[in-house]
């Protein structure tokens, strides 16, 4: 049990003139209210807090912490029924500027509305004493508030709160009607079809119109939430002056469309996206890029042909690097939409053009979602064309464009064939073994492994083992892991006489110079364990950890014990 | 001795891997590990080829990422990070640690040494202090990682031939047994050989100049070639001063300076560079870009970096 | 062209709370005195000793450029006033129009000062924002309205009482390059014009093109306020060019390095101990991305403003 005196301390701490003190007592708050007991909290501590959030001078930091603390106090007061003794602070809380601090009372306000049981008495007071209040910042919080409390109040009240919400959303401070905007989805939820029908829809509608943008982008989010309640507004926001607006529209626009029958999607809102897609603003253009694939597939192909695609070989080459990264980010799925015929004549070359911007998102973009087109028009066709441009691209100075072709090699390989493989592509593979980004080489290591599973040990014992043994020897210790760590991969992919040569090539590599190598070999080891006969285990692999754990060096030490615990268990 | 066992650590450094910082009570024992590691350490440690060396990190621990998914993670890859591993990026915590609990779990594969920003003085004005107490809503953090600083080495030597400092030359040092001989285990001071070698600059100039950093000096192309005969030096590895190309060799390429915090400060638009020496002394440097946004995370709320509006 | 209204307003919302913060941070700091603007404050906070320093810079800048103008209008009024107070049948009255003030205090520092008079100098400051925001005194008027509308930017300062034949002093800061270059040339071309003794100042970014300028433009895009006119003046030159074209008389443009460093050696030292700035390299480099531009004219041919300099 704390003491009164240190009571008395931990509660001066919250007027200690160090702002980090006073931040560390205001986090305690719960530790405080536990010390000094149900009925000291609600009769000494929450007056007090109330005090010192009156003064206001504090920093925000301070004001932040004891917004939040206070709703944590909930279980600490003595039961719901005293709950409402915590509103007062709260409420002060709500007046600074700070809108950080603000949201976070409101935040703690909804918490101990959840839980308060005389709501009539206690909370609506409140609500309309924020909402009718002097100073913005109230009535901003008063805002969030209404749905919380709306399906637990007397009839004359639903109707006061209706009324007063419906003064915020008419506020001559756009902050105000921005907070209301913001919070009509949540409020419209608990409100009964009738009054939605004759009180919101306007209030909506009005706040569509809002001379200000702030307040419109916050619209058509809650547009987008609430679409079946609210069909009548899009056409505003698509033809806003306000490009922040028409982004938001554009950034919502499949959402936008989910509601409308497919005549009116085609009829309406089709121009809409093509002057989206056409819209001065590259952000606007960017946003609505996004969404042509996602379009295409709620329209007939005819229309999708004929009105989105000559938008998009505009957009194929816009002068906006954006615009034409986000189109190479969904151009690929429109290859399904429009079925093969149309993908080959009208997306390849589009494709292609994509796959050489000088923009190296965009060439990312396209390689990330070769498997969409692969689908459609089958890896024959897609080899033909777009090879010449992924070879070019598996030598790209952006080492995450290697990468992605890296990663859509064994896909290429298992529909190529060994052969038209072995032509164009195999050498490529070996050298990205000693690229000079590790990433690429962890890469190119995995890729051996999956072509050895396409194209069998065969094919690997002529094109990757001995190449692979061979970079065992390199003088860079870098490229000699690689190497070691490629043999482990491989292992479980090779037939037994293969097995063999490469388990030497690793008992080699315990004997390297370098710590790193060697423990790397070790490492190896235990990948390989499993695919290795137990005898082969005994004779080969046991001895050369046993000289290992006597290494100088401690990390090799480590591995060669992990390794030989491995064995032991096996 | 302070124990902690290797499963602890390496739950730890994944768990910094992803960018989440760990408890303040494991830090407490990190740090007081990390310590005994460290004082045995020389002023001037001794590491083996080969290596890779680092430049200043700042706290841009998604960028330290991409440096490591270029270079090679460790203990794979021998690292030697020459300071400032805190300040100015939003990530401090995250990447002290991480690198710390490298250190602690891997003491022969990385190398730390000590930049001008391990200091409470400038870490108090640059960012790492305000980053500890909103991470962990207390001092307790900044102090255990500060009292590490106090330990960290003031330089390395790579197989006797390259000498790597975070700042460069003092005009009070001729020799690396008078580094050898600092009394290290202070906060950084504002003048003194100690002070020099963190926050010194090499420019192209005659002898020793005023710094208009405030503190350290300017040192020449002859004052270097004088420091590398003396001492049997081939290169000078240093970091401190953003270079815009990642790396840049001066004085007939006897010093180098590593920068390896890319679009520092999220504002400079620089590329980064890391040296790797392989077992024979071969130099490869390795660039690098900033992570890309997605490679990041949820963005959480960053202030944008200032300029003049 | 109604976006660009949109853009210019959130320039404001986004940027003015922002500089006056910082203003109000350096000049808490010690870097130079302002009484009045943490007023305009409501937060505190902390920054940088770079941005501040470079705060301080760009305050000792446009202060510098205002002292100059009223001492060479005070001149003035001793030697050649009567002739062309008789010319114009008034009194010569001195005028400062800061364009895009946001929360500026300029006035109240110089009124502080007593750099103002009761019954001369009228200060102007012009703001962008929409709605009927303004305010007037005798010396001090707040304006609101669409700058790149000159009409209406004329109609607004012509009910403010600004008198065009008057010595004039235009201060702009980070205001122009948001706007189109050719909204803001006709700005240019407009004060030039209309007011045949004036001076304009200009503060803004340069070298859009390098690596760090490609960074900065893309991060205060990212702030909602695109810079419209960075890429079409690159540089102290085609600045320059651009106020001459514009038919200003005399044009002087240097980077905000040039002239940091042109600043007294032991002003430079008083403010080198204010804060250790340990960010050397990036100090300079924002530096070469600023500019300061001085345009005078003066058809009189009174040569008011031979002597005014940008560097101090």
């Amino acid at each position: 049990m704390v003491q009164d005196a240190d009571e008395e301390i931990l509660i001066d701490e919250l007027r200690n003139d160090d702002f980090q003190q006073r931040l560390k007592s205001v986090r305690r708050l719960t530790t405080i209210s536990s010390a000094l007991g149900v009925e000291r909290t609600r009769n000494e501590l929450v007056p007090y807090l109330n005090e010192l959030a009156v003064e206001s001078e504090d920093e925000d930091e301070v004001l932040l912490a004891m917004a939040e603390e206070i709703g944590n106090l909930i279980p600490h007061v003595g039961g719901n029924e005293h709950v409402h003794h915590l509103l007062l602070p709260l409420e002060t809380l709500c007046a600074p500027e700070e809108a950080l601090v603000r949201d976070k009372a409101v935040e703690s306000l909804i918490k101990v509305a959840e839980v308060i049981p005389n709501v009539e008495e206690a909370f609506v007071p409140l609500i309309r004493r924020l909402a009718t209040g002097d100073y913005n910042s109230h009535r901003i919080a008063a805002a969030p508030l209404f749905a919380t409390v709306y399906k637990r109040v007397s009839e004359s009240s639903k109707a006061e709160m209706r009324r007063l919400f419906g003064q915020l959303s008419k506020d001559d401070f756009p902050m105000v009607r921005k907070a209301a905007c913001t919070a009509l989805g949540g409020f419209s939820q608990v409100l009964e079809q009738n009054h939605l029908q004759n009180e919101i829809i306007p209030l909506f509608t009005s706040l569509a119109r809002d001379d200000q943008d702030s307040v419109r982008i916050v619209a058509v989010d809650n547009c987008v939430t609430l679409g079946r309640i609210f069909p009548t507004d899009k056409n505003q926001s698509l033809q806003d002056k306000s490009w922040r607006v028409r982004y938001m529209v554009a950034d919502h626009f499949c959402e936008l469309c989910e509601s409308i029958p497919r005549e009116v999607i085609e009829a309406e809102m089709c121009p809409a996206l093509v002057k989206f897609l056409k819209d001065t603003e590259a952000e606007v253009r960017t946003a609505a890029a996004f969404k042509v694939a996602g379009f295409c597939s709620k329209v007939s192909v005819d229309v999708a042909l004929n009105q989105i695609m000559p938008c998009i070989r505009d957009l194929v080459v816009d002068q906006s690097q954006h615009v034409r990264a986000a189109l190479a980010s969904v151009i690929m799925g429109l290859a399904p939409v429009l079925g093969k015929e149309h993908t080959i004549e009208q997306l390849v070359p589009l494709f292609l053009s994509l796959l050489k911007d000088e923009h190296h998102e965009a060439r990312l973009n396209i390689i990330c979602k070769l498997d969409n087109v692969n689908q459609v028009i089958g890896v024959e066709c897609l080899s033909q064309s777009l090879l010449p441009a992924i070879i070019e691209l598996a030598e790209d100075k952006q080492w995450r464009v290697r990468l992605a072709i890296i990663e859509h090699i064994p896909l290429l390989a298992s529909q190529m064939g060994a052969k038209f493989f072995e032509e164009r592509l195999a050498k490529m593979c070996i050298t990205w073994l000693a690229d000079s980004v590790f990433t690429i080489r962890e890469a190119a290591s995995l890729n051996l492994k999956k072509l050895t599973e396409v194209f069998g040990v065969q094919w690997a014992s002529v094109y990757i083992i001995p190449q692979v043994i061979e970079l065992c020897g390199h003088s860079n210790y870098l490229y000699r892991m690689t190497a070691i760590n490629s043999i482990a991969n491989l292992t479980s992919a090779v037939d037994k006489e293969k097995q063999k040569q490469m388990l030497n090539a690793v008992v080699v590599a315990t004997k390297d110079p370098v710590p790193n190598c060697r423990f790397n070999a070790c490492k190896a080891m235990e990948l390989m364990l499993p695919a290795i006969d137990a005898q082969i285990v005994d004779s080969t692999v046991v001895p050369a950890l046993n000289l290992l754990s006597n290494d100088e060096d401690p990390d090799v030490k480590f591995f060669a014990a992990k390794t030989l615990n491995a064995c032991m268990k096996a | 001795m302070t124990s902690i066992s290797c499963s602890d650590l390496d739950r730890q450094i994944e768990q910094l891997l992803r960018c989440e910082y760990i408890k303040e009570s494991e830090v407490k024992i990190l740090c007081a590990k990390a310590r005994e590691i460290l004082v045995e350490e020389s002023n001037v440690q001794h590491v083996d080829a080969p290596v890779t060396i680092c430049g200043d990190i700042h706290g841009q621990f998604f960028d330290l990422k991409e440096l490591f998914n270029v270079g090679g993670e460790c203990p794979d890859t021998n690292y030697l990070f020459m300071g400032d591993f805190v300040d100015r990026g939003f990530y401090s915590v995250e990447t002290f640690l991480l690198l710390l609990a490298l250190k602690v779990r891997y003491p022969d594969r990385i190398t730390l040494i000590r930049g001008n920003h391990e200091s409470r003085q400038i870490t108090q004005v640059y960012g790492f202090y305000d980053e500890c107490l909103r991470k962990y809503g207390s001092v307790n953090v900044w102090r255990y990682c500060t009292e590490v600083f106090d330990y960290l080495s003031l330089s390395a030597l790579i197989e006797g031939k390259t000498f790597c400092v975070h700042g460069g030359l003092s005009p009070s040092i001729t020799t690396l047994d008078q580094i050898r001989t600092i009394d290290r285990k202070q906060e950084i001071p504002h003048d003194g050989s100690m002070c020099d070698l963190m926050w010194s600059d090499p420019e192209d100039i005659d002898g020793w100049g005023l710094s208009p950093r405030g503190a350290g000096y300017l040192f020449g192309g002859d004052i270097t070639a004088q420091f590398n005969q003396t001492n049997n030096i081939e290169l000078i590895a240093r970091a401190h001063q953003l270079v815009m190309e990642g790396y840049k060799y001066m004085f007939n390429e006897s010093l180098v300076t590593v920068w390896s915090a890319p679009n520092y400060c999220y504002r400079c638009g620089n590329v980064a560079a890391i040296l790797e020496l392989d077992e024979n002394l071969n130099r490869s440097f390795k660039i690098f870009d900033a992570a890309p946004q997605e490679t990041r995370g949820v963005p959480a709320k960053k202030p944008p970096p200032d300029y003049f509006l | 062209m109604t976006h660009e209204v949109e853009r210019l307003e959130s320039t404001s919302d986004t940027c003015s709370p922002a500089i006056a913060l910082c203003k109000s941070i350096a000049s808490s700091k010690g870097y130079y005195q302002d009484p009045f603007i943490h007023v305009f404050v409501s937060r505190s906070g902390s920054r940088p000793p770079l941005i501040n320093r470079g705060h301080y810079a760009r305050v000792t800048a446009v202060r510098n450029v205002i002292f100059q103008f009223l001492e060479a209008c005070g001149n003035n009024s001793d030697d050649s006033s009567s002739e062309s107070d008789l010319a114009h049948g008034q009194n010569l009255r001195e005028q400062i129009v800061i364009l895009g003030s946001g929360l500026d205090s300029t006035f109240f520092y110089l009124k502080n000062m007593s750099k103002i008079d009761e019954s001369e100098e009228p200060e102007t400051e012009v703001d962008d924002k929409e709605g009927d925001l303004g305010l007037r005194t005798r010396e001090y008027t707040l304006l609101s309205c669409d700058m790149r509308n000159c009409q209406e930017l004329e109609a607004a300062l012509g009910s403010a009482g600004v008198d065009f034949s008057a010595p004039t002093l235009f201060i702009s800061e980070c205001v122009l390059i948001y706007m189109k270059p050719a909204e803001g040339t006709r700005i240019i071309e407009w004060a030039a014009n209309l007011f045949p003794c004036s001076i304009f100042f200009t503060y803004e970014q340069i070298h859009p093109h390098d690596p760090f300028g490609k960074v900065m433009a893309q991060n205060i895009s990212l702030r909602g306020c695109p810079l419209l006119s960075f890429e079409a003046y690159p540089d102290c030159d085609s600045q320059k060019q651009r106020y001459l074209e514009a038919t200003w008389e005399t044009c002087e443009a240097i980077s905000m390095q040039d002239f940091y460093d042109g600043l007294p050696e032991e002003e430079k030292s008083r403010v080198a101990k204010i804060e250790w700035l340990d960010e050397i390299e990036e100090w300079k480099m924002i530096q070469q991305h600023y500019c300061f531009i001085l345009a005078t004219k003066d058809a009189e041919g009174r040569k008011l403003w031979a002597n005014l300099k940008i560097s101090t």
